[in-house]
């Protein structure tokens, strides 16, 4: 292992390029300008004393190794002084440690030649591939040329292991073949051959049969089969599997659709035709096995064969005229079966399992007790004349339902016959009840919940008395449509879902049946169904509805996670031997069956647009999203893009709106604002005119849109000296970072009732604004190549001025305020890192220096902060205190900063320096120094920041080495494993 | 456009490093004289040294005729003329009036490159002084023999802290910050050295300028020069055709024992390019150290007599990277060497005419694409790979003497004999049209048309 690093290289302009020699004779590098690195290897094949040989051509486009040479040859495709491109070759003499001139060279090739392909022995040569033409040259005959439709090439694959075909993917994602047609070992010629649409190829690997991977950075990396015959479109390609790729996430926004404080991310995904929009969110997986069409289901239940026996066996699905039966049958299939005790004929309201191996099937008029082997019918109660049982529910042991105008019943199982212990008539008429046990006898509940359709509460019955304990009025007008008593992680909870998707839940005494701690979120639009499930042994609430919500605890607290299903109607638990876990699930016409999948897991739902995205942002106030995207004008003879910004429902994601911007403008900024006096919420998207021979954009706009009836409204229109790079409401005000300044506008009414923008202050002084954030009165700026700088805006004055800045020369790409004092910097060389406003204000007439606080080496490209988060937070719980930033990145990456307190940091520092000792990076490469601020110019070890990657880890080692750890930590391993769990529930 | 580079940056298509470079060659090509910033020397003489500190990029050190050195911070304005042209007034100044000042020209003021704690200045009056920043005394002196034109310490040196001298004598002299005294003479040219200039990839290699027309390499750790540049030598023909090349190895078998200059240059060729390969290649750097010796002991061999230009050579710059030497010429000439094989590049610069009799203080941006060459009463830029003009910046009454250009904010620092530190930053095109909105616009256009011309 050696070090290739050169401090004072110059790094170069067109990517690294690293190539291994044909037939293991050495491995070359180019890294710096004109330095080739050559590492031999020696007859051992190890690697040997790597040493640098000058390359006279600084602007390297491409060097390959080329096949069938006597000695190593490499092949440079370079840039001179006057933009010419040309080829040359060399062969590396090992010994003398330079260059010899090679056999060959071509001068003058295509202009926008960019990529090498060598051919593979007794060919040789290489193919040149520019934008207009692909030239195969070899040195001892003529070149041979084809035309292309000009485009750029950008990935290559070679087809077949030693023949003459390649495969060449463009920058529009169309896939080429290109053939050497040959004679004997000459070439005679090339044809291409254009195959069909993938998505833009960075990289091909012809795998096998003709199936391909194309893998992308602008888009959804795909498996795709090259046909032989085309198909009606005259494409070639099959596309078999796509690969999700978030990259490059230009922008993103945090919303929260449901209000449940659980955020998801709406990002601006790939480039070019693979642009997209996409949602992530934490939402549980559930994998179907099975379904089939089935129409009106009303009801489901699962039954044990036996009391104590652990599997369900049949499965009782209710229609609005009917009850089927299903079995698992020896062959663990499901098949329809028959009980005959049972009501088949009518709906059933509820099935359980009853104490003494006993089913109990509850219908409008009945309730039937059937032994669970002979399958008989053992007791009935019957509803009393003119009554009919609306809502019920049963335990082991007991039955409670609700007949019309306020009639409940309250049976129990009595050696094997129902008995009737208390009748009691309420107020209004029940609309649900559940009397699943939450006390000590798992058979038994000493409580019971009811909801009323009048009055709109729930409330608390003693059993079997039926006496009220206690009535929470719920409020509003919408009736509750299930109520569940249930015990998560040993918390009692009364949860009672409304007929408009809300849920109650609230902290349950089981022994007195008080209730405290009343909490409402939002989980759907539709009535929910509240069930309890278990999977891997742990208890949790399914709540079915339109849109399906699983209820969990963690810590003994509740939160909420939403299900990768839409419109499930009904749900039961069907646990059998051969699918244990499993879960019936009953949508509007179709019945599955799946297990779900892990309780945390992020989903991601794709909207391709076609057009690339380049800002986002949504207003929760007209329910919509706006994006600003554009589209590159292919068809033409000019290249040339349209701009628009798009309006978007936020739940469905349908086009709502598109306003065209004019020619050569491009959005650059976007937001949701209010201004002071004016109660309505804006978008307010900042432009920028682009003229192609223009170095900075001169003209602008800030537009401002109310959305009306679907539409964008455009109300003002300001123009602007430059491009609007950001904006951010402030103060009720709008404040524009246009190229080096950033300006304060007011909103003013003017006489005729219509708005505009007036100036009000600016500050000058910036290289270029590229972006701000706003707190309070405070503006941090991040500058394209002068780090963070803080602004104070001065009401009395109506001024903005400097108080402080960061000193050192780090080229911003986004900022964010952590809070009043931190601010969060990312810049161009892939670091993070933050710095402090001093608590001494700034002395008179000397600017303040930011201290930097906190280095860190992230590795990626951040383009852009948003506070937020992708779990829920409930402001009570001790993670809810931890403020999380979230980031996107170029490749891709969605990432969670969180702001730790100061000894769980102290703690976690220490984790992960024990742990470094314990997991070893890829390639044994250095942890510290890969995580080490760099920026070209310097090297400054990572501080106050942690890697919560790699402390995470910790959960992956076995037990032993857990143990090891903990040991050099000197903590409990329990201890070890509950604080970094803690840890993970960040995100 | 910086709009579409940025959004292609964005979508990962433009590499961030490169999106870097691109902006800054691209603020370097629109460099012009500063409307937001001023520079008010202290300074009663012509300024002929002018330096920014390598660690921070913020304090401006410049030396000046009237045996003063001034230091300034770029970052802090002192005041705002008509609120938005900072001033920046010098925040540390030593003069004759000091105690311990220089009595004559301050021909060279430089920081120490490891902090700003500590500069060195260089004057006629034949005293190089080390001083301390902070109390504004001087912590050291050395005495020479002559004038001394310049002072170079090696940024990127450390295991030494020495200063290279150059002064009317012939001997390059190494003071030595650590000890306060002498540790090299360095003998080998005939005449004064004008210009020094530290290699920036090894910290032992010294290059030196002379009024003999000659540029030599000095390696520190052994005696005796080890490269003379000639102005004839060029690249052509060095990596021979692959038929070629084992005839010329025939060759060189045969001319190693004689001393001819031919084999001596191969020798250099294979052995100084072992700079990018530190600790592992010190032993073959000792084995032509060696052969240079037998090969080239005394000065005496025809090499003695090359040059690198004719007449004085005024000025020496190294590229960021250390690949290439930037020199000038009382013959009105630049050239560009290849540091390592020691090879005249021939690029041909287009006309100029320098100053024949002062050092020179030459500027190149960091990628490197542009050459800063002052000019007579202007300074011209030009490419530096084609040699053609790129700009030519005027706006000094005199002769200008030193160029300085900070790549960390892409902005250019000249002295001239008018007194003046001009700043030449990059051009905001929109800014003229952004003061409208303001009424600042008038006394603004005002002072820009004062300048130009």
């Amino acid at each position: 292992m050696g070090d290739v690093s050169d401090p004072l290289g110059c790094p170069t302009d067109n990517g690294q390029i690293g190539i291994v020699d044909p037939e293991f004779r050495l491995i070359g590098l180019h890294l710096y300008d004109g330095l080739f690195k050559v590492i031999p290897f020696d007859n051992k094949e190890l690697l040997t004393e790597a040493f640098d040989i000058r390359l006279e051509e600084l602007q390297v486009l491409d060097i390959k190794f080329l096949y069938g040479c006597v000695k190593p040859t490499i092949v440079v495709l370079y840039q001179d002084n006057r933009d010419a491109r040309h080829v040359k070759t060399y062969e590396v003499a090992l010994k003398d440690k330079d260059f010899v001139e090679g056999p060959w060279s071509e001068n003058n090739l295509d202009n926008g030649a960019g990529l090498l392909l060598p051919v593979l022995a007794p060919l040789g040569g290489v193919i040149i591939v520019g934008e207009e033409t692909i030239v195969y040259c070899n040195g001892n005959s003529t070149l041979k040329a084809v035309p292309i439709k000009q485009s750029i090439i950008r990935a290559y694959g070679r087809v077949d292991p030693d023949g003459p075909r390649y495969l060449l993917g463009d920058n529009t994602g169309t896939l080429h073949l290109l053939v050497l047609t040959q004679e004997g070992e000459r070439v005679t010629g090339l044809k291409i051959e254009h195959l069909g649409e993938t998505s833009i190829a960075s990289s091909i690997s012809y795998l096998h049969n003709g199936v391909v991977y194309v893998g992308s950075r602008f888009g959804d990396s795909q498996l795709v089969k090259l046909n032989l015959l085309p198909d009606a479109t005259g494409s070639f390609v099959e596309v078999l599997e796509r690969y999700a790729n978030l990259g490059p996430i230009v922008d993103f926004c945090v919303v929260d659709l449901d209000r449940q404080g659980q955020g998801q991310v709406v990002t601006c995904s790939g480039a070019f035709k693979d642009g997209s929009v996409r949602v992530v969110r934490n939402c549980i997986g559930i994998n179907e096995q099975a379904s089939v069409a089935l129409q009106g289901i009303s009801g489901l239940w699962s039954l044990k064969s036996s009391f104590s026996d652990p599997y369900d066996m049949y499965l009782v699905v209710s229609f609005i005229s009917e009850t089927r039966f299903m079995a698992m049958n020896m062959e663990d299939v499901l098949e329809e079966t028959e009980i005959e005790g049972f009501d088949a004929q009518t709906q059933t309201l509820f099935c359980q399992n009853g104490i003494s191996d006993l089913l109990i099937q509850i219908t409008a008029n009945s309730v039937r007790l059937v032994s669970c082997t002979s399958r008989e019918l053992v007791d009935q109660w019957n509803a009393p004349e003119g009554f009919s049982v609306n809502v019920a529910s049963a335990n082991a042991s007991q039955v409670l339902l609700a007949t019309g105008s306020g009639h409940v019943i309250y049976l129990e199982i009595r050696d094997a016959k129902l008995v009737e212990v208390k009748h009691a008539q309420l107020e209004h008429d029940v609309s649900c009840v559940d009397l699943n046990p939450v006390g000590e006898n798992p058979q038994y509940s000493s409580l019971a919940a009811i909801g009323l359709w009048t009055g709109i509460s729930v409330s608390t019955y003693s059993l079997p008395d039926l006496e009220l304990i206690r009535k929470e009025n719920l409020g509003g007008e919408i009736v509750p449509r299930s109520v569940l008593l249930c015990t998560l992680e040993g918390v009692s909870y009364l949860l009672c879902a409304l007929g408009d998707g809300h849920l109650f839940s609230f902290l349950l005494n089981a022994s007195t049946g008080e209730l405290t701690d009343r909490k409402k979120v939002s989980l759907g639009t539709q009535p929910i169904t509240l069930r309890t499930f278990s999977s891997m042994g742990t208890t949790h609430v399914f709540a079915s509805s339109d849109k399906p919500t699983v209820i969990y605890s963690s810590n003994k607290k509740l939160l909420y996670s939403n299900v990768n299903l839409k419109g499930v109607n009904h749900m039961c638990p069907f646990s059998t031997a051969a699918f244990p876990d499993s879960l019936a699930i009953a949508k509007q016409s179709e019945f599955s069956i799946g297990t779900m999948g892990d309780i945390r897991n992020k989903k991601l739902r794709t909207i391709p647009l076609n057009e690339q995205p380049k800002r986002i942002c949504h207003q929760e106030q007209s329910r919509t999203l706006a994006v600003s995207s554009f589209k590159y004008n292919l068809d033409s003879k000019e290249e040339n893009e349209a701009h628009f910004i798009r309006l978007l429902d936020h739940q469905t994601f349908e086009f709502l709106f598109t306003h065209p911007l004019d020619q050569h403008e491009c959005g650059c900024s976007m937001i949701s604002c209010s201004f002071s006096d004016d109660n309505k919420f804006y978008y307010c998207v900042g432009t920028s005119y682009v003229l192609p021979d223009e170095y900075e954009p001169a003209k602008g706009r800030i537009l401002v849109f109310a959305v009306e009836d679907g539409r964008l409204q455009l109300i003002v229109e300001k123009e602007t000296k430059g491009a609007v790079y950001s904006l951010n409401a402030f103060n009720g005000k709008l404040l524009a970072a246009i190229n080096q300044k950033v300006q304060l506008y007011k909103w003013m009414t003017r006489e005729d009732g219509l708005h505009e923008l007036q100036s009000e202050c600016s500050h000058r002084g910036h290289v270029l604004a590229l972006c701000t954030q706003t707190r309070g009165d405070f503006i941090v700026v991040g500058d394209l190549m002068k780090s963070i700088s803080l602004l104070v805006y001065k009401h009395e004055e109506s001024a903005i001025e400097e108080l402080a800045r960061d000193y050192n020369a780090n080229w911003m790409t986004a900022v964010e305020m952590i809070d009043d004092d931190i601010y969060l910097g990312a810049e161009n060389s892939y670091n993070l890192f933050t710095v402090r406003k001093s608590s001494d204000p700034a002395r008179d007439g000397v600017r303040g220096r930011l201290e930097v606080v906190g280095e860190y080496h992230l590795g990626e490209y951040v383009s852009r902060f948003c506070h937020g988060s992708l779990v829920m937070h409930h402001p009570d719980s001790e993670m809810g205190q931890i403020l999380t930033v979230i980031f996107s990145t170029t490749n891709g990456v969605i990432g969670i900063i969180a702001s730790l307190p100061h000894d769980q940091y102290v703690f976690l520092e220490k984790l992960q320096a024990t742990l470094v000792k314990f997991i070893k990076g890829v390639g044994g490469l250095s942890h510290e120094q890969w995580r080490s601020f760099h920026n070209g110019k310097k090297t400054l070890d990572a501080r106050n920041f942690l890697d919560g990657d790699l402390i995470e880890s910790f959960l992956d080692l076995n037990r032993g080495k857990m143990e090891e750890v903990a040991e050099a930590m000197a903590v409990q391993v329990e201890e070890l494993l509950q604080r970094v769990e803690e840890l993970t529930r960040l995100h | 456009m910086w709009l579409e580079e940025l959004r292609r940056r964005e979508r990962g298509e433009l590499r961030a490093r490169r999106f870097e470079a691109l902006a800054r060659s691209r603020r370097a090509a629109s460099l012009a004289l500063s409307n937001r910033k001023e520079i008010a020397t202290p300074h009663h003489g012509a300024v002929n040294s002018l330096q920014v500190d390598l660690t921070e990029g913020r304090y401006l050190l410049s030396g000046a005729s009237d045996g003063s050195a001034a230091v300034f911070d770029l970052k802090n304005a002192t005041e705002y003329e008509a609120g938005f042209i900072a001033k920046h007034r010098s925040i540390l100044l030593v003069d004759r009036q000091h105690e311990h000042g220089h009595k004559f020209v301050v021909s060279a003021a430089i920081w120490y490159p490891v902090d700003t704690g500590l500069f060195v200045t260089a004057s006629f009056d034949t005293y190089v002084k080390v001083w301390d920043t902070n109390s504004t005394q001087v912590v050291m002196d050395f005495k020479m023999p002559g004038k001394v034109y310049s002072a170079a310490m090696s940024p990127i040196a450390t295991t030494h802290m020495l200063i290279a001298t150059g002064s009317a004598d012939v001997q390059v002299r190494l003071c030595d910050i650590a000890s306060g005294a002498f540790t090299h003479t360095l003998s080998g040219h005939h005449d004064g050295i004008m210009s020094l200039e530290w290699s920036t990839s090894s910290e032992w290699i010294l290059m030196s300028g002379g009024c003999d027309g000659a540029i030599r390499f000095w390696d520190i750790r052994r005696a005796g020069c080890f490269l003379v540049l000639d102005q004839l030598r060029s690249q052509q023909g060095r990596r021979p055709p692959f038929l070629d090349s084992a005839m010329e190895k025939q060759d060189q078998k045969n001319l190693t024992s004689s001393p001819s200059s031919k084999s001596n240059s191969v020798h250099q060729r294979t052995g100084s390019r072992k700079k990018h390969s530190k600790a592992l290649h010190k032993s073959q750097t000792l084995i032509r150290g060696h052969t240079q010796q037998r090969v080239h002991p005394g000065m005496s061999s025809s090499q003695n007599r090359t040059t690198a230009h004719y007449g004085a050579v005024t000025g020496l710059k190294t590229t960021t990277d250390g690949m290439h030497l930037l020199s000038s010429g009382s013959d009105s000439r630049l050239r560009i060497w290849d540091i390592d094989s020691g090879c005249n590049t021939l690029v041909n610069f287009e006309a100029m005419r320098l100053h024949p009799r002062k050092p020179l203080q030459l500027a190149v941006t960091d990628d490197p694409s542009l050459v800063f060459v002052p000019c007579m009463g202007s300074i011209k830029a030009y490419n530096m790979w084609s040699g053609t003009t790129f700009q030519t910046f005027r706006g000094h009454y005199d002769h200008v003497n030193c160029c300085y250009y900070n790549s960390q904010d892409q902005e250019l620092y000249t002295g001239s004999n008018d007194r003046q530190i001009l700043v030449w930053s990059p051009a905001t095109p929109a800014l003229t049209e952004m003061e409208d909105d303001d009424k600042r616009q008038e006394g603004f256009a005002a002072d820009e048309d004062n300048w130009s011309d």
